[in-house]
């Protein structure tokens, strides 16, 4: 009877005994997460059919990959002098996000982009990282130029807006990605956060003026695929970014980004003088005691433009947008405890040709302005859920009355 | 297409320059390099991880002292270092740098940490600072005695 309560007794125990390893297992496997091999020690006979399996990442039993990504959908109702397209759905883009550490100080982190659909699918960056020290980090691979502050920063739920800013895909054509390599750091005092980012990348081609838009037209360039590959002109478009920002009050950086963008010589033979494209951008952010946040980005281009061409194709453009969100209700709400809800305003403004007519001194449009009020629910942090309201003047070239295009769009952006 | 461009000697004399000029600081730069210190000898012992106090001494080459801000503590098989940040001499912080946001491992800097994937930041105490990531960090409780730092994990 004795030994049959103490084993009734040991086995009573047996769960509770289990129950602290779980508990005290859980912070542990937590931590030491990597320890998980995934193929048995014993079984190490390999063939070289293994060796798909048999990368580092999986044999070590690491864990360390992020996964995760974003997503963005909308629907849209437009018109444009009173003429509409019609109800549409959008599927934005899905992007997946992969990073892993793959040593001290070593770090991959990349980036891939499915936009409409799977009409295009690039990938956005993928990078290693080397960090020798703080101030002193090496990035190669396909990197995003730190152009203004849109292009790196660029993930659809940080935004109430559907719309990417027009200057900033028009005139700096985010997502803006090249392969190269370069240097990025960070200083910290107390309050203030100084940062610096340079590379040299792969660049613009001459599709910026021979393209099928008619005009100076940055973004053209993305359809030159092999930039990943080889430089048009072998001649590296240089990035640097620097900005400053003080904790609580606001961030302000200032960036350019400049390149030769024709073919000036083959084989050896001087085709052209060097023409170069040029772009600055001021980019800044701020939140007021009222809790409203305003960022923006100004651009100024420069690109040399062949005297062959007329003076429709800008030698000078310029743009800029300014967001302002102002959350009206934070906290708790519908079960969700911290929810926001924002209103919002943005006003943007491209002008693809700053100069004037030679002939008759006056000014060269090709322009346009845009109002874009918007509300927007925020469920937590990195999801968003947004109505727009977008109303855009395009004016031509000569300044005939501008195209006036007005619509409601609604969508949603989430990170995963 | 192979391209056989020739360039004159000027150019090329220009070029190696600049190349010469590129790895000179670049190596000066290299040296002067105060990387991000993990602990040497940290020792897991159940449910805490020891570190000597000693390893936030950073002894210079003409051996003066002085004392890091924090230092990094990563365990063979650890899946993301702990940063241990000294806030005095009695008083730690001990945050697990795994990023909330998407999982990513974070820059380690005096006093903040930033992830190089979306943005985020936190503070020392695993606070977050700037978003996307909406939670805080792993903290665990660290406790000090003259010798030892014990980052108690469980
Ligand atoms: S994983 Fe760190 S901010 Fe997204």
């Amino acid at each position: 009877m004795k030994y049959c309560l103490l084993f009734c007794g040991a086995f009573a125990a047996l769960p509770a005994l289990a129950q602290v390893d779980t508990t005290q297992n859980a912070s542990m496997n937590a931590l030491f997460g990597r320890d998980t091999t995934l193929r048995p020690p014993n079984a190490q006979l390999k063939l070289n059919m293994d060796a798909t399996y048999d990368r580092p990442f999986l044999t070590t039993g690491k864990m360390p990959v992020s996964v995760g990504g974003y997503l963005e959908a909308n629907t849209q109702y437009m018109q444009t002098n009173g003429v509409t397209e019609g109800f549409s759905f959008q599927m934005r883009r899905m992007t997946v996000f992969l990073a892993a550490t793959i040593n001290r100080r070593i770090k991959f982190l990349s980036e891939i982009e499915f936009e409409d659909g799977t009409k295009e699918i690039n990938i956005e960056f993928a990078a290693m990282d080397i960090q020798f020290d703080q101030l002193f980090n090496l990035r190669g691979g396909i990197i995003m130029n730190p152009i203004g502050s849109f292009n790196q920063n660029h993930d659809g739920p940080k935004w109430e807006f559907i719309d990417r800013p027009l200057s900033s895909t028009r005139i700096i054509p985010s997502t803006w990605s090249n392969v190269g390599f370069g240097l990025y750091g960070k200083k910290y005092s107390r309050d203030w956060v100084w940062a610096y980012e340079a590379y040299l990348t792969n660049g613009f081609d001459d599709q910026i003026i021979a393209n099928d838009q008619n005009r100076t037209f940055l973004p053209a360039t993305k359809a030159n695929q092999d930039r990943f590959e080889e430089s048009f002109n072998g001649v590296p478009l240089i990035t640097l970014k620097t900005a400053l920002k003080r904790r609580k009050l606001g961030e302000i950086g200032l960036s350019w980004m400049g390149g030769v963008y024709n073919k000036f010589q083959d084989d050896g033979l001087i085709l052209d003088e060097r023409r170069r494209v040029d772009v600055w951008a001021v980019d800044f952010n701020t939140t007021l005691p009222t809790r409203t946040f305003i960022t923006g980005e100004l651009v100024w281009a420069h690109i040399n433009v062949p005297p062959s061409y007329t003076q429709q194709f800008g030698r000078k453009q310029q743009g800029g947008w300014i967001d302002i969100v102002h959350p009206i209700r934070r906290g708790r709400m519908l079960g969700w405890n911290t929810a926001a809800l924002n209103v919002a305003l943005r006003v943007e403004r491209v002008d693809y040709n700053v100069d004037k007519f030679n002939e008759t001194g006056e000014n060269i449009f090709d322009e346009l302005w845009s109002v874009v009020p918007a509300i927007s629910f925020r469920p937590s942090p990195t999801t968003v859920i947004r109505a727009n309201y977008r109303y855009q003047w395009d004016t031509d070239l000569l300044g005939n009355p501008p195209a006036r295009t007005a619509g409601f769009q609604f969508g949603f952006s989430t990170y995963f | 297409m192979s391209s056989n461009t020739t360039i004159n000697r000027q150019d090329f004399l220009k070029t190696c320059g600049a190349a010469c000029l590129g790895v000179v600081s670049f190596s000066a730069l290299l040296t002067s390099c105060k990387s991000v210190y993990y602990a040497q000898m940290p020792v897991l012992k159940g449910n805490v991880i020891e570190v000597s106090r000693k390893e936030f001494d950073a002894v210079s080459k003409k051996g003066e002292v002085s004392i890091r801000p924090f230092i990094l503590v990563e365990m063979k098989g650890q899946s993301f270092p702990i940063y241990l940040y000294r806030r005095s001499d009695t008083d730690y912080s001990a945050v697990l740098m795994k990023c909330s946001h998407q999982g990513n491992e974070l820059n380690a800097h005096d006093g903040h940490l930033t992830c190089p994937a979306h943005g985020s930041e936190y503070d020392a105490n695993g606070k977050v600072t700037e978003g996307p990531a909406e939670k805080n960090l792993t903290a665990y409780r660290v406790t000090a005695d003259p010798q030892t730092i014990t980052i108690h994990i469980a």
